[in-house]
């Protein structure tokens, strides 16, 4: 047999699984002309403020933390159904937007989406909630072995990081580490400043171990440090990761199909988005801390 | 626009139909042909000869769902171009993708002439659909869609080398079935 037989087999496949694993289009973020008329020019500034950002962070400490108590796990046999709704700016959410230079960094990112499944967090080694305490940019340049332009010619590569300090406040699955700090290394950031990731901001997070090095390809690596601050990274950084109100509730995004079952408010935005925040702007409900835990523990259960 | 608007628009004989083709299925046209053919000029000819096949079979066809219809002929052009254009190097994802999925099979000849791509097919849909949806839509992406490793592992929150080892886990799967239902592998 052929090997190209199998490849017309593989082509004649059954249209149902073809549309299934369709590849989301290719998204990029939007980017005013007004950037690229000054992209030169700011160039520098950028980079500079990049680094003066690193040097202010890492010189005052940690930002002050809000007081919210941690949550309290308690086992529910049922569950108070809430009604009604809520608007997104009423939500009680520590103040303060993400920052800007972070999306500068990750403005020319694109990427293909395939949507949420719970069944992806079988790969994932915790699942934690707690502040982000700090966020920083980290940038890597590094050289691969390649013979696509001729022997000797390594071919060149730059690559940014995002990395968030998180203390865990709760472990919700794998080991506890409440108390803890921790670093998480993530490569791309969810491009919409409502829903990014932000400092004094709570969330529910599940991690998995990416290995000690950014992956470039399979090749060999002759030049450059590709050794990552933390091994730890976002099991699905493309949507909004759950937030943990001031006030004890859970902001959860309906892919997460078992968290969404239970009953919660919606949730109505009522604030400015991008484009890849508008597409969950009617996809997120709020859960009181009982139903949450509950339904958290049945998924887990489910799962592992 | 949704599908049938679009065919409506074949039907119409207006050219908006392949705009809106293009507009809605383009990108995921041109990086299948772009796996296969390993260069954009080349691609971009397969999807305008795909987009004109289009057009010259709707109407009378009506296809449902429209992305594998013009999917498939864009990849079945773009295959075709990759055997004739012999200055293509051996070294697509198409080539890659070859490579894994020749170890599924036996390479006994007698094999080739009892087999029709049909049945083979049909046992490949067969072993999918008891595949998990996760591991299901990697074999797909990566097999029919001809997309890069380290792109599935991408989408899927996974290593480059979680995305290799589960897609190779899925392809002994396939041949211990492929075995099990006659193949001497």
């Amino acid at each position: 047999m052929r090997r190209e037989d199998i490849s017309n087999a593989v082509g004649n496949i059954s249209a149902r699984h073809i549309q299934e694993a369709m590849p989301a289009r290719a998204v990029r973020k939007k980017v005013h002309w007004a950037r690229w008329g000054t992209l030169a020019a700011c160039l520098c500034i950028v980079t500079i403020g990049i680094g003066a950002l690193l040097s202010a962070d890492r010189a005052s400490g940690l930002p002050n933390k809000p007081s919210v108590a941690p949550p309290v796990v308690s086992p529910t046999q049922s569950v108070q159904p809430e009604t009604g709704s809520v608007y997104y700016s009423q939500l009680q959410l520590p103040k303060g937007r993400a920052d800007a230079d972070m999306f500068a960094a990750f403005s020319e990112m694109a990427v293909d989406l395939v949507a949420f499944d719970e069944s992806m967090l079988s790969q994932c080694s915790a699942i934690l909630e707690g502040e982000i305490t700090n966020m920083y940019l980290k940038s890597y340049s590094y050289a691969v072995a390649d013979d696509k332009f001729g022997a000797d010619t390594p071919l060149n590569y730059d690559t940014k990081t995002i990395v968030y300090e998180m203390r865990i406040d709760h472990t919700w699955y794998g080991d506890d580490n409440t108390g803890d700090t921790i670093l998480i290394e993530d490569q791309i950031i969810f491009p919409d400043e409502t829903f990014a990731l932000k400092v004094g901001h709570k969330y529910v997070i599940p991690i998995y171990e990416v290995g000690e090095a950014i992956e470039p390809h399979s090749a060999q690596v002759v030049s450059g440090n590709i050794t990552r601050d933390s091994a730890l990274s976002t099991v699905y950084p493309f949507h909004p990761q759950i937030e943990v109100t001031q006030d004890g509730g859970y902001v959860v995004s309906t892919d997460w199909a078992t968290l969404s079952a239970a009953q919660g408010r919606e949730i109505i935005v009522d604030v400015d988005m991008s484009e890849y925040g508008e597409f969950y702007k009617d996809k997120l409900m709020l859960l009181t801390r009982d139903a949450f835990s509950a339904q958290m523990r049945a998924l887990m259960g489910e799962l592992f | 626009m949704d599908d049938s608007q679009i065919i409506d628009l074949f039907f119409e004989r207006s050219q908006r139909a392949i705009a809106e083709l293009s507009k809605k299925y383009g990108a995921v046209c041109s990086s299948v042909s772009k796996n296969i053919l390993g260069n954009s000029l080349d691609a971009e000819e397969c999807v305008n000869d795909a987009y004109l096949g289009a057009w010259n079979t709707i109407p009378p066809q009506r296809p449902a769902p429209l992305l594998t219809y013009v999917c498939r002929i864009v990849r079945n052009l773009s295959i075709a171009k990759y055997h004739a254009n012999t200055a293509v190097k051996r070294n697509s994802f198409y080539d890659e993708a070859l490579d894994e999925l020749e170890d599924c099979l036996s390479s006994a000849d007698t094999v080739e002439s009892e087999l029709k791509a049909e049945e083979l097919a049909r046992l490949i849909d067969q072993f999918l659909d008891a595949l998990d949806k996760q591991n299901r839509v990697m074999f797909v992406q990566r097999y029919w869609y001809l997309e890069s490793v380290a792109a599935i592992a991408q989408r899927f929150g996974l290593s480059a080398n979680s995305a290799s080892v589960r897609l190779f886990r899925t392809r002994e799967k396939l041949r211990r079935y492929l075995k099990k239902e006659g193949f001497d592998v």
